[in-house]
């Protein structure tokens, strides 16, 4: 549709932009009109601004219709503007008074179903076929129960459960939706059937989880990720759950869900926009472990510090141990909850596999030795490859020593997922690990490098310091360069296999004194979108 | 002379289509884009200290708003924008619609440009927009062919700016 020789383009192409819809050839003229016409820009700017402008207004009408009122919706920026500042500070204030519950956002991200609920699901349907016709009503009832509970609650005040009225039974209140489950099993009241994905969970129910991993989302968005064995207890409040006892994830991405609460018997966890775990252990006590942003711990039954927040940022922990005494400041022990954050991306480890959302030890200047496990980092999201990538191994390609038998080629333009995945051997001794990683979409190539104790580590190892950080994982400008696959190093030695299924990683890998270290490129999968 | 907070709502107020229709552009989501740009109000009512005029607010506001969008976009887990990145900061310089007329002036515009329009545009709209509904999904509910709803969908927004720009100008010189 587009003439690339004087860089003008069709117009209807903008619309097929917004909706993700472009061909490649599409997407290439659009792209090469617009980087080289700025006329093109201009009339690229103006249509998607008067598109904007279009849906404002059929938005309100629509909302106005759904009310069957004749009142007229605040649709005025204006007004939408400073009720927000108005809530901003109340939800400010919240943050000083912990205590104090924050305020629901106007017009913010619960207006609708939470995307990351829905990524769980569409990952879980490529597991398993068989779910797909229940799961997907399990998507439309837990949308429909959030948006019902979300609508009865809209007042705000957070303890929400309903007084009866001596006419009416008692009612209680949903708060909560398990959103997702990996291999899960339950006990106590309530039979397995009545858990499945999408159950609404109420006030007072008390849930143990025997076996897997299980996901519930408050009616304001906040993820709690579960790992068995747990037991938790939904309150009277629709942003907080109490942790009796078990491992907990908590992510909280959205405005609304930001003041999520995890009761413990020792702690109070709240969430100030963040990712988070609790583990509470009858024997050793109550853990808080910051992963990403702020939470603040009120000790509940410490002597020492009863009822003084401690606010910790990422890489901070802090424990109580089970007579209640405060261990501030405990050492941040991330493996703690390395496979509530695999899951919680999607990925299924298992054998001697850790996951690291910080920059795995091995590469940690000054590390040396670390680890007998593979560790896995997640490095770039939606990364469209600026070049060809050769790579050392493919689809149904085992690799082993002598390596690079088996390459092939990613072509540039792919859009991938990297991980990088190292195994550090270290001592003398020879150590060894073996398992697998089950990747979120399809792998399209692994690159490869083993470096020597004594050999160019150092090279290697301030290259690492430098890129492999939290901050900086997700920044293009990393990726080329760092090159693993170089011609001159040799490649991994052991043995790394791609299963049937294209998405699970299998490895047996030894060796002394090495660093194995291995790029691992996931196609983004296409059914990720909303 | 650091930006006031009403100036910042001033500018957020009367550049929102386009601000949002950026935003939209980065992230790909009409209603992502809408958290976005909220986000980067609060931001910049944070940073007003830091933003010396209203052509500098102006800047940056639309590459606060390429930033977040795209750490968005990737949070969200969606795929890779369909431009490069490159791309889209070469939009964030374009300069789109020259505005002088308040927000609400060029609402009340639209909605007098949308009752010129035909029945089956509107309609379209309707759907499109109010609704959410892809072509696709608008030509199976109509009958229509997918490029036919396409074209509508375009043409109706050319005509629609025009509109708009023709009514402002007639106020403006009345």
């Amino acid at each position: 549709m587009a003439d690339n020789k004087d860089h003008a383009f069709d117009p209807e192409l903008i619309e097929a932009y917004l909706l993700d819809e472009l061909t490649d050839e599409q997407a290439a003229a659009l792209e090469s009109a617009l980087r080289n016409n700025p006329q093109a820009r201009e009339q690229f700017v103006q249509a998607v601004e008067i598109m904007s402008l279009v849906r404002e207004e059929f938005r309100g009408r629509e909302e106005q219709a759904q009310t069957q009122s004749n009142e007229p919706i605040a649709r005025d920026f204006n007004k939408l503007f400073a009720e927000l500042l108005v809530q901003e500070e109340r939800a400010r204030a919240a943050v000083v008074q912990p205590t104090t519950e924050p305020v629901k956002l106007a017009h913010s991200k619960e207006d609708r179903p939470g995307l990351r609920e829905v990524a769980w699901l569409l990952y879980s349907f490529a597991s398993d076929p068989k779910v797909w016709a229940p799961m997907a009503a399990a998507i439309l009832f837990a949308v429909g129960v959030t948006l019902a509970v979300l609508m009865w609650g809209s007042g705000g005040s957070q303890p929400i459960a309903q007084q009866p009225t001596t006419n009416q039974p008692e009612v209680q209140a949903i708060v909560a939706t398990l959103t997702a489950t990996h291999n899960a099993a339950w006990s106590g009241p309530k039979p397995d059937g009545d858990l499945r994905r999408g159950a609404p969970l109420t006030v007072g129910q008390q849930l143990t989880l025997t076996q897997g991993f299980a996901e519930i989302t408050t009616a304001r968005g906040a993820v709690a990720i579960l790992e068995a064995p747990a037991t938790i207890e939904l309150l009277n409040n629709d942003n907080a759950l109490r942790l009796h006892s078990g491992k907990l994830f908590g992510i909280c991405e959205t405005a609304s869900s930001k003041g999520f609460i995890v009761r413990t018997p020792h702690m109070d966890v709240t969430d100030l926009g963040t990712r988070f775990g609790v583990e509470v252990d009858q024997v050793t006590g109550t853990l808080a472990e910051v992963f990403d942003g702020e939470v603040e711990v009120i000790a509940t039954n410490a002597s020492s510090q009863s009822g003084q927040p401690v606010k910790l940022s990422r890489g901070q922990s802090f424990a109580i141990d089970a007579t209640g005494q405060s261990v501030p400041r405990n050492a941040f022990a991330e493996a703690a909850f390395d496979r509530l954050q695999s899951i919680s991306s999607g990925i299924t480890l298992a054998g001697q596999v850790a996951w690291s959302n910080t920059t795995p030890s091995v590469m940690r200047r000054g590390g040396w030795p670390t680890n007998d496990n593979l560790v896995i980092l997640p490095e770039l999201t939606g990364y469209r490859l600026a070049e060809d990538v050769i790579t050392d191994m493919r689809k149904d390609k085992a690799l082993t020593w002598p390596v690079r038998q088996n390459a092939a080629t990613i072509p540039a333009g792919t859009v991938v997922r990297t991980y990088v995945l190292a195994f550090n051997t270290g001592s003398g001794d020879q150590q060894q690990a073996s398992g697998s990683v089950q990747f979120e979409g399809e792998i399209v190539g692994v690159t490869t490098a083993e470096q020597s104790w004594f050999g160019f580590i150092q090279t290697a190892q301030d290259a690492a310091d430098q890129l492999y950080t939290f901050e900086r994982r997700h920044e293009k400008d990393l990726f080329p360069e760092v090159d693993l696959s170089q011609n001159d190093q040799p490649g991994i030695a052991d043995k790394l296999s791609i299963a049937e299924d294209g998405r699970t990683l299998n490895f047996e890998l030894s060796g002394t004194g090495f660093a194995e270290l291995m790029r691992v490129f996931v196609r983004e999968p296409a059914n990720q979108q909303p | 002379m650091p930006v006031t907070p009403d100036l910042i709502l001033k500018t957020v107020m009367r550049d929102r289509p386009r601000l949002h229709g950026y935003a939209w552009v980065v992230v790909g989501d009409p209603d992502l884009a809408d958290d976005v740009l909220q986000e980067i109000s609060l931001l910049a009512l944070e940073k007003a200290a830091d933003i010396n005029d209203e052509p500098h607010l102006q800047g940056w506001l639309r590459e606060s708003i390429r930033r977040r969008g795209l750490a968005v976009r990737r949070e969200q887990f969606k795929r890779a924008s369909q431009l490069s990145e490159e791309v889209l900061a070469l939009l964030a310089d374009a300069g789109g619609e020259q505005v002088n007329e308040s927000h609400a002036a060029r609402m009340k515009a639209l909605r007098h440009c949308i009752e010129l329009l035909g029945d089956k545009s509107r309609k379209t709209l309707a759907l499109r927009y109010g609704q959410g509904m892809k072509p696709a999904e608008i030509a199976e509910r109509t009958g229509r062919p997918v490029k036919s709803i396409y074209q509508m969908i375009t043409r109706t927004h050319t005509s629609l700016r025009q509109c708009i720009l023709d009514r402002l100008a007639a106020k403006g010189g009345a």
